[in-house]
């Protein structure tokens, strides 16, 4: 009968899939648990060359990237903060350095790095990681466009004030848009702006 | 349904010269395209494409006779998606630059016509050996090419090949920024098209006159 034949070939084809996607996933969990602790290693790496690259030379003689304070703190719908890293010169607390992490990036989370000082200024952003659209969103990475410095020279290196400013321009604040990418800088400036806020409140925890 | 496989000193030829995956079946494009504005990403990109082809070429091979028809589709995906999903670990474990630099287009290795088309038009009629030669093949004729472009594209941009440590020429203010951005891709893979037509013409015409 036609029906059977149909059925068993159905059934075959159905089982070799299943075998198929069976030994796909064992071997990419095997290679993920296999990389895991590298992975861990690597990311952190980069996190603290990206701390030495932010703060400049002589403003601290601690080594901040050892000495970070895991926080998960969160402090708004739009940012949590991960971890602070202490910047410190002769015992004097000069500022930090806040890992934090924001839920508004166009496809997934971003995370990012903020150095602020003792006066609530931005001195520094950087991104950690992010899965943002490849030629646009991108663009926030320091090595991939201007939009970086050019927020820092006009704009993170005023002292902080709580106004409206803290936006794109498209929302009516100050920071140049990216082109094709909205949602991406309008993330990374509230965040940055949530960060230097909830700093401002709690800077008595890093004395 | 088992053809005659080639001779593998052929089969180097198709994947480097004649049969070209970049510069004859232009496969592949999106990466080769997007990912070639420095040498050192053109090259990362293109080892990662050449051990995702390798892989991927003999799982299918190996597993030829159990292709059925109706999930041979499927089947392909799932092992082209497992290997660049390792491929991707690892680098993010042992290289984490590279796997910063080429981004996104790490994991789009899947979506890299020239993975699934030699799976598809080579490794599932092939044996083993043959479906590595043609993954070694074409793989090393796509890096060669991405290469090539990647290199010729930072020159003309920055000045230097293999970022400004590497190999410098000229000064960085005297490049022409074109060459970074995508239509400068598209420039230079035309001229590399016409340079290899042209050069195949007269070569054949070379050919019909002895």
């Amino acid at each position: 009968m036609p029906d059977t034949v149909t059925n068993n070939s159905t059934n075959r084809a159905g089982k070799l899939l299943s075998l198929g996607v069976a030994l796909a996933v064992a071997v990419t969990a095997l290679v993920y648990t296999i990389t895991k602790q590298q992975r861990e290693i690597s990311r952190q790496k980069l996190v603290s060359n990206q701390i030495t690259s932010l703060l400049p030379t002589g403003m601290y003689n601690n080594t901040p990237a050892t000495q970070g304070i895991d926080l998960n703190q969160v402090v708004s719908d739009s940012v949590t903060i991960l971890k602070a890293y202490p910047v410190i010169n002769n015992d004097q607390t000069q500022g930090a350095i806040l890992h934090i992490t924001t839920p508004k990036g166009y496809s997934g989370d971003i995370e990012l790095l903020v150095a602020l000082t003792k006066t609530n200024t931005v001195i520094g952003v950087a991104i950690v990681t992010h899965t943002e659209t490849q030629g646009l969103g991108d663009k926030i990475e320091n090595n991939r466009s201007d939009w970086p410095t050019k927020s820092k020279q006009c704009r993170y290196q005023r002292s902080y004030q709580p106004a409206t400013n803290w936006a794109v321009k498209k929302d009516g604040g100050n920071f140049d848009q990216i082109t094709g990418a909205t949602i991406t800088p309008r993330a990374v400036v509230s965040a940055v702006s949530d960060t230097i806020n909830w700093y401002a409140a709690n800077q008595h925890l890093f004395k | 349904m088992t053809a005659n496989p080639p001779s593998h000193s052929q089969q180097l030829v198709n994947g480097l010269w004649a049969d070209n995956p970049a510069m004859v079946k232009l496969l592949g494009l999106c990466p080769l395209l997007a990912v070639s504005n420095t040498a050192s990403n053109a090259l990362g990109l293109g080892i990662a494409t050449l051990i995702t082809l390798v892989i991927s070429n003999t799982m299918v091979s190996i597993s030829r006779q159990y292709l059925m028809p109706a999930i041979r589709i499927p089947l392909y995906i799932l092992i082209i998606a497992s290997v660049v999903s390792c491929i991707e670990l690892i680098t993010q474990a042992w290289l984490p630059q590279l796997h910063r630099s080429l981004g996104i287009f790490l994991p789009l290795i899947v979506t890299n016509w020239l993975i699934m088309g030699r799976a598809e038009a080579f490794a599932s009629r092939q044996n083993v050996k043959a479906a590595i030669v043609d993954a070694l093949a074409m793989g090393l004729g796509f890096l060669a090419v991405l290469l090539i472009l990647g290199m010729t594209r930072e020159l003309i941009g920055t000045g230097s090949v293999f970022g400004s440590t590497g190999i410098n020429v000229f000064k960085e203010d005297y490049g022409l920024l074109i060459a970074l951005m995508p239509p400068g891709a598209f420039f230079i893979l035309a001229a590399l098209l016409i340079l290899k037509n042209r050069f195949d013409h007269r070569t054949s015409n070379t050919n019909t006159q002895n």
